[in-house]
This record gives structure tokens, C-alpha cells and sequence, in this order.
């Protein structure tokens, strides 16, 4: 699945060489690689979500328990 | 990890949902006195609807959708100068497919096409400068809009023509910038708005500090947001927390594509190309100051407008919408989509009469497509 097809990755280049870039991930936009993404930001803002997430996820089960017991 | 699919986690939204509803609680916000948020990006509106989340998130939050689709703000004069452009014997016109069924005063560039102007729709402004390589006995032309995530492929563009001394390309520039705008909506007197959602991809051009002036001189909290379901509704629960906590700052949550100062490279080959218009005219909004770029005189043997002899300051220039069209009405945030009596009637995503119908990131296309009449109607 996908499309293959060149980007021009000028935007995203810093002082070394275009090698470096292979295994990365990036924002194409119309034919331009415009961002590559930071991973690390990525895993942090996953973090947090997750986080909510599984509060969430306890909150439910508390109210579930006390819907349990008060019945 | 692909990046996209860890951000459409359903426990993960069930989280974020809860909290959203508990802070909106908490700042006291219900269905008649609601807290509104305005997501600045099309790409933002479009995605609220396509996922629905205006239908998950509590009755005290509305969002108000904001001016960021740019074939939606494109006046019609520029349509019509578009239009005039690749009518002119021997011209390639290229643009990209969306910007096809915006309406002009006379057509729209696929009407024009039907009439026999050479017009085609291309990926990227590389595309048209390949054309331009292949056809040396033709003028090609590519139609550039869009906000400062798309300027910098137009400005590299142009610069890689200069290097080529490929000079029968050119570039018709219509590209606008999202800050004044936003700056023009918080001075306007009826204002209502209590915090943004920022767009992610202008920022990863721009930066976060150029909407520093919403919080700083306006006291509004904005938060920078990518396009998951989870970024926008993380998003919208930092702007909420900041509103409950009384705090006015610029918050980066899509801190894994937008770095805070930008890509210098982009803004390099922006700064090098464009130069700020004095003042741009937006459909819906009128002129306004500083909003849009134009190409510098060093590059003017790859501006349309020069080229041609049209554009701004050129003759007479009709700022004129279509009859009982509500278009700007709807940017600002006064009325919802359906209430445009043209919505559903005279205007729709196949016979558009305004241009928020003919984007799917207009407001009125993104209502239309995903059934926002019927869940008004059904309240
Ligand atoms: S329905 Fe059509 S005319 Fe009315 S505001 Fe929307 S786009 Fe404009």
C-alpha cells in the first residue's frame, strides 16, 4: 500500500548528510518533507494521554463497584 | 508506531473525554452559556466532524470554526484573475484540485476548463515546474495559496526556476498568513471567543511565539494542535484548563511536528522569495492588513502578477459576494453553517454558491458531509 514518489527534503536536512535521514519519519506536504518527528516529543505526549486513559479506565471501575454494592 | 494510529486510542479518548467534561463542569460553562473555543485550521473543522467529537464533547463546550481553509477565504476577485490568467493564449494553468469549483464572478477555473482553457491539476509546484521543463513554447502557471505551510514550497519552487533559469513558469501568489486575521477577529467588538486551537501545520513553519500577542495582549489561552481525534481533544483540554485556571498561554501540544521556532529553512526561502502585501483581501472578511504575501521585485520574472499585468492595484476591484450568501457570517462565528438560508438549497458541495461548501475543511461542506443538520435539527 502507499505511493511512492521524490520529496524534495531540503526543509529537514541540518549539517549532515541525506543518509541520516533514512529510517525517519516525516510530514510530507505537497512534495515537500516539511518536519521530521521528533519521537521522543511523541512518546511523551502519548504518555499523558495514556495516562488520562487509564485514570479513566479506574474511575469507571470505582463506579462500577459502588453502583455494585449501593444495589 | 506510525504516529497516526496511538493517537486515535479509544481508551485514551474515553480519558481525555471525561476530563474535558469535568473541566468544562468546573468553569461553570453549560449549553446556555457555553465556553467557545474557535479552532483556527480547517484541517481542525474537518476533523471535528469527520470523528464527531462535537457530538462527544459536553453541551458547555461550542466551538466556533475558524477562517483557516484557504480556498475558502480566496476572494472572488482573485478567481476572476485566475480565470483571465489562463485564458491567455498559450498558457498551462496548474493548481491544486481543490481550489477547481471555487466560485469567480464570471467562472470558476473548471468552468473555464470546460470553455477550453488549458488547466491541470498538479500534487506540488515541482509538478508545474516540471510541466514548464517539458513545454519551453508555453507559459505555465502554478495558482499558489495556502497558509505558511504551504508558502514555503512555492518560495523553494520559484528559487529552483531562478537557479534553472526556467522562465516560462511563473507563480500566482495568493498566499496568506494566519496571525492577522486572528488579530482582526479578537478586535472585533463582538467577539466571543475564549481560547483557540491552533494549527499544527502552519506552526511547524512559523512556530509557536508568533501567536504570543493572543495571550500576551488579548489574555486568551491557545493551544498548538496536530490532527488526531487525541491531539485535538488533548488540545482542547489544555485550552479548558488553562480557562479554569485563569491562565493565558501559547501550549504546544503537537511538540513531535512543531518545534517552537519553526523550520529556519522554510523561513528562510520564505523571507528570501515574499514580501508582505500591505494589506490582502479575504472572502468573507474583507482587506485586511499585512495578511498576505507577494512575490519581491529580485523574483519578478516568476510572478504571474507582473507577467500578466494583473492583480492587486490593477484595475477596479469587485469585493461583491453572492446574493443571501452568509459565508462571513459563518467565519466569524456568528451564525452555524445551516442557518445560511442558501445551506442545503442554493449551496452545496456540487453547485457551491460560497466557498466554505467547496473545501471539505469549509465549515459548511465539513457540516453538510457529515450530517451537522440533522444532529442541529434532532437538539
Ligand atoms: S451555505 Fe454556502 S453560501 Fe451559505 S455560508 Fe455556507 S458556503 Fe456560504
Amino acid at each position: 500500500m502507499g505511493v511512492r514518489r521524490q520529496v524534495n527534503v531540503a526543509c529537514i536536512l541540518k549539517d549532515e548528510p541525506i543518509e541520516a535521514l533514512i529510517g525517519t519519519w516525516s510530514l510530507i506536504h505537497v512534495g515537500f518533507a516539511m518536519s521530521r518527528i521528533n519521537e521522543e516529543e511523541a512518546a511523551l505526549t502519548l504518555d499523558v494521554l495514556r495516562q488520562l486513559g487509564e485514570a479513566q479506565v479506574e474511575i469507571e471501575a470505582m463506579q462500577a463497584s459502588e453502583r455494585m454494592l449501593a444495589s | 508506531m506510525n504516529y497516526a494510529d496511538e493517537f486515535r486510542d479509544p481508551v485514551a479518548a474515553r480519558g481525555v473525554l471525561a476530563a474535558i467534561a469535568r473541566v468544562t463542569d468546573e468553569i461553570g460553562a453549560t449549553k446556555e452559556k457555553p465556553v467557545h473555543i474557535m479552532e483556527i485550521c480547517g484541517g481542525h473543522t474537518h476533523a471535528i466532524f469527520r470523528y464527531g467529537l462535537d457530538k462527544l464533547t459536553p453541551p458547555g463546550l461550542e466551538f466556533i470554526h475558524g477562517p483557516g481553509c484557504p480556498v475558502c477565504v480566496l476572494p472572488m476577485s482573485r478567481i476572476d484573475e485566475c480565470v483571465e490568467i489562463a485564458e491567455r493564449p498559450g498558457v498551462i494553468m496548474t493548481t491544486f484540485g481543490d481550489a477547481m469549483r471555487v466560485p469567480g464572478h464570471r467562472k470558476s477555473l473548471i468552468q473555464a476548463k470546460a470553455d477550453g482553457a488549458d488547466i491541470r491539476m498538479v500534487y506540488s509546484p515541482l509538478d508545474a515546474l516540471e510541466l514548464a521543463r517539458r513545454h519551453p513554447d508555453r507559459e505555465v502557471v502554478f495558482f499558489g495559496l495556502g497558509f505558511e505551510t504551504t508558502t514555503p514550497s512555492t518560495a523553494l519552487t520559484i528559487l529552483q526556476a531562478a537557479a534553472d533559469n526556467q522562465t516560462n513558469f511563473s507563480v500566482f501568489c495568493n498566499h496568506i498568513t494566519v496571525p492577522p486575521p486572528i488579530k482582526a477577529l479578537l478586535d472585533d467588538p463582538h467577539m466571543i471567543l475564549d481560547g483557540f486551537v491552533g494549527p499544527g501545520h502552519v506552526s511547524m513553519v512559523i512556530g509557536v511565539r508568533p501567536y504570543d500577542f493572543i495571550a500576551r495582549d488579548y489574555g486568551k489561552p491557545i493551544v498548538v494542535a496536530g490532527f488526531e481525534p487525541l491531539d485535538l481533544l488533548q488540545s482542547v483540554l489544555m485550552v479548558l484548563e488553562q480557562i479554569r485556571d485563569g491562565r493565558a498561554e501559547v501550549e504546544n501540544q503537537y511538540s513531535r511536528v512543531v518545534p517552537d521556532d519553526g523550520n529556519p529553512v522554510s523561513l528562510a526561502a520564505c523571507a528570501e522569495v515574499y514580501e508582505p502585501r500591505p494589506s490582502f483581501e479575504w472572502r468573507g472578511l474583507g482587506e485586511i492588513d499585512a495578511s498576505g504575501v507577494r512575490i519581491r521585485p529580485a523574483y519578478a520574472a516568476w510572478d504571474a502578477e507582473v507577467k500578466f499585468g494583473v492583480g492587486y492595484g490593477k484595475g477596479p476591484r469587485m469585493v461583491a459576494e453572492p446574493d443571501g450568501c452568509r459565508c462571513g457570517d459563518v467565519m466569524t462565528g456568528r451564525i452555524k453553517p445551516h442557518a445560511c438560508p442558501q445551506f442545503g438549497k442554493g449551496c452545496t458541495p456540487e453547485m457551491p454558491l460560497g466557498a466554505l461548501m467547496v473545501s471539505s475543511e469549509g465549515a459548511c461542506a465539513a457540516y453538510y458531509q457529515y450530517g451537522g443538520l440533522r444532529l442541529e435539527e434532532a437538539l
